[in-house]
């Protein structure tokens, strides 16, 4: 099957879609340096690759994939190594009680997200951070469906754990 | 308890909590600075297109001309022979051949001098010689640089980086995404290229790298270059390693020169790494105790007592002779000296100390100095 799309669109479609990937690598590595990294390293095999694409998902969901496994890469080439401890940057500070129990709350969410399985994590990231369907998400991570839906249950329920709600009883 | 149990949200309204708690702004700077990567990258490739579909082509060319003109040389060559064989009078070959031997007038050859040439003759061969060395050859890719230097470990890093064909600001992208997946000669070669393209955000894998000793005092002499002597010391601060922070104070001990020295006693002022700086410094073997003797009069009241701290804290034969000869040489303004060598407990340094009591021109120092050694310890 021939490629559907032209250089040129891809050239257009990268742009349109550099910040995603960017926002999806940064909350991946939890640093923005290397989310940077991670983004260039994956536009170099976008450059390589972009003939591969054959229409069966959107460009953007493509070149998700292409993000995530960079990253993959990049954790597996690390791995063994003890990485120095990169932390979020979380700008401002709250002021009023109900701001800080916001932030805090923000916190405890990421903490619990940071912590899932490496699968569950990137899931979760993607279903509940991004806002992806579960279709995409699977195509993205090579998995299927059913088991997205899984992971985004579990990470619901380990979510719903930390902030004292009864995940059994919700609506 | 961060929501009521009474007042539990559905599966959207719960996703819309974990999503705002996940939001993610975006950095415009980082964008544009990824979108211009991206531009020069797909031209570049657009390029590399170009010339691999033009150089069959070329090819193809150069060789159609040169076969023509071979052609084109034998067919001239065989009708110039015919035209003068046509000119020439019928005569019988062999008279032609003798005829032809004697006319000729012999070739002077060249003499070898004997000798090899001289420096000026290699000069002159080389002016003269159509070869050129083209400027091209150090436009080199950060792959060829590495090899390069692999090889041969005396070329020169600034050089590759400077030549035409380096993209300085994304080499150092480059080096630290090839970094980890390198051997250990390549890595070698990769922290000397950082060393001349590298910026701070290169540091904390430079500092990883010291951590294997093979590489160590590559790392730590990039890591100088990149932040500066003088800013190792608060490198110390914020490292967890042990190993590193060691290996880094090391580096500043060994370097002697003023900045590195007072980066080192900077960490005497800290609580979290004084002991480990003292400990450091009575285990290394060669310390540039007359650096940091000359430190007790540097214009700096804590840079002073902190060189008093170390010197004392040091105490041995070597300290204790400098010192005396230090106060011996400038009995006023020297409160530190006079403090470091309260500190020092060798018999030499007692028996000084004993003998200024006797002497009202030294007393009055030594007095000064006691006081404010009581100050300072409660």
């Amino acid at each position: 099957m021939a490629c559907p799309i032209d250089r040129h669109t891809v050239d257009q479609l990268v742009v349109d879609h550099l910040s995603l990937a960017l926002r999806v690598a940064q909350r991946l590595t939890n640093d923005p340096d290397t989310a940077e990294d991670v983004v260039q390293e994956a536009l170099c095999r976008v450059l390589k690759q972009w003939k591969s694409y054959r229409g069966e998902a959107t460009f953007s969901t493509w070149m998700m994939q292409i993000v995530v496994n960079v990253d993959r890469d990049r954790r597996r080439r690390w791995r063994k190594l003890d990485e120095l401890p990169h932390e979020l940057c979380v700008s401002g500070h709250a002021e009023s009680n109900e701001q800080a129990a916001a932030a805090e709350l923000n916190e405890t969410i990421r903490a619990v997200i940071n912590g899932l399985p490496d699968r569950q994590r990137e899931v979760a990231l993607l279903c509940l951070g991004e806002g992806l369907n579960a279709g995409d998400a699977a195509y993205i991570l090579e998995t299927t469906e059913a088991n997205v839906h899984t992971c985004v249950h579990l990470a619901r329920k380990r979510v719903a754990e930390a902030i004292g709600i009864d995940y059994a009883r919700r609506k | 308890m961060y929501l009521d149990n009474e007042n539990l949200p559905s599966d959207e309204s719960f996703d819309d909590v974990i999503r705002v708690s996940l939001f993610l702004g975006t950095d415009e700077h980082r964008l544009r600075r990824l979108e211009r990567f991206w531009h020069m990258q797909s031209r570049r490739q657009t390029r590399l297109r170009q010339v691999l579909i033009a150089l069959p082509l070329a090819a193809a060319a150069l060789s159609a001309v040169a076969l023509g003109a071979l052609e084109w040389n034998r067919h001239k060559g065989a009708e110039s022979a015919l035209a003068i064989r046509n000119m020439l009078p019928r005569t019988n070959n062999s008279d032609l051949i003798d005829t032809d031997t004697t006319d000729r007038t012999p070739i002077e050859q060249s003499h070898l001098a004997g000798r090899p040439p001289t420096g000026y003759e290699r000069f002159v061969f080389a002016a003269r010689t159509s070869a050129q060395i083209s400027a091209t050859t150090m436009s080199v890719t950060i792959d060829e640089a590495i090899i390069r230097l692999r090889l041969n470990p005396e070329s020169n890093a600034k050089q590759m980086i400077d030549s035409p064909g380096f993209e300085r600001d994304f080499a150092e992208v480059l080096l630290l995404r090839r970094l980890p997946r390198s051997n250990n000669e390549d890595q070698r070669a990769i922290v000397r290229l950082l060393a001349v393209c590298g910026t701070p955000r290169s540091t904390p894998v430079l500092l990883r790298l010291v951590r294997q000793a093979a590489l160590r005092e590559e790392a730590l002499r990039t890591i100088e270059q990149i932040v500066g002597i003088e800013n190792l010391a608060e490198l110390v601060r914020n490292t967890d390693d042990k190993r590193v922070r060691s290996a880094l104070m090391r580096r500043l001990l060994t370097t002697d020169t003023e900045p590195a020295l007072i980066g080192y006693l900077s960490l005497l002022r800290d609580d979290g790494t004084r002991d480990e700086a003292l400990a450091l410094a009575v285990e290394m073997p060669q310390i540039p105790i007359a650096t940091f003797v000359g430190l007790l009069d540097y214009k700096e009241e804590s840079v002073r007592l902190s060189a008093a701290i170390l010197l004392g804290h040091l105490n041995n034969a070597e300290v204790t002779q400098q010192l005396i000869t230090r106060l011996t040489k400038k009995p006023s303004d020297s409160t530190e000296a006079w403090m470091a060598l309260m500190a020092c407990h060798d018999e030499l340094a007692g028996r000084f100390l004993a003998y200024a009591t006797e002497r009202p021109q030294l007393l009055g120092h030594f007095n000064t100095a006691r006081v404010r050694w009581a100050q300072m310890i409660p």
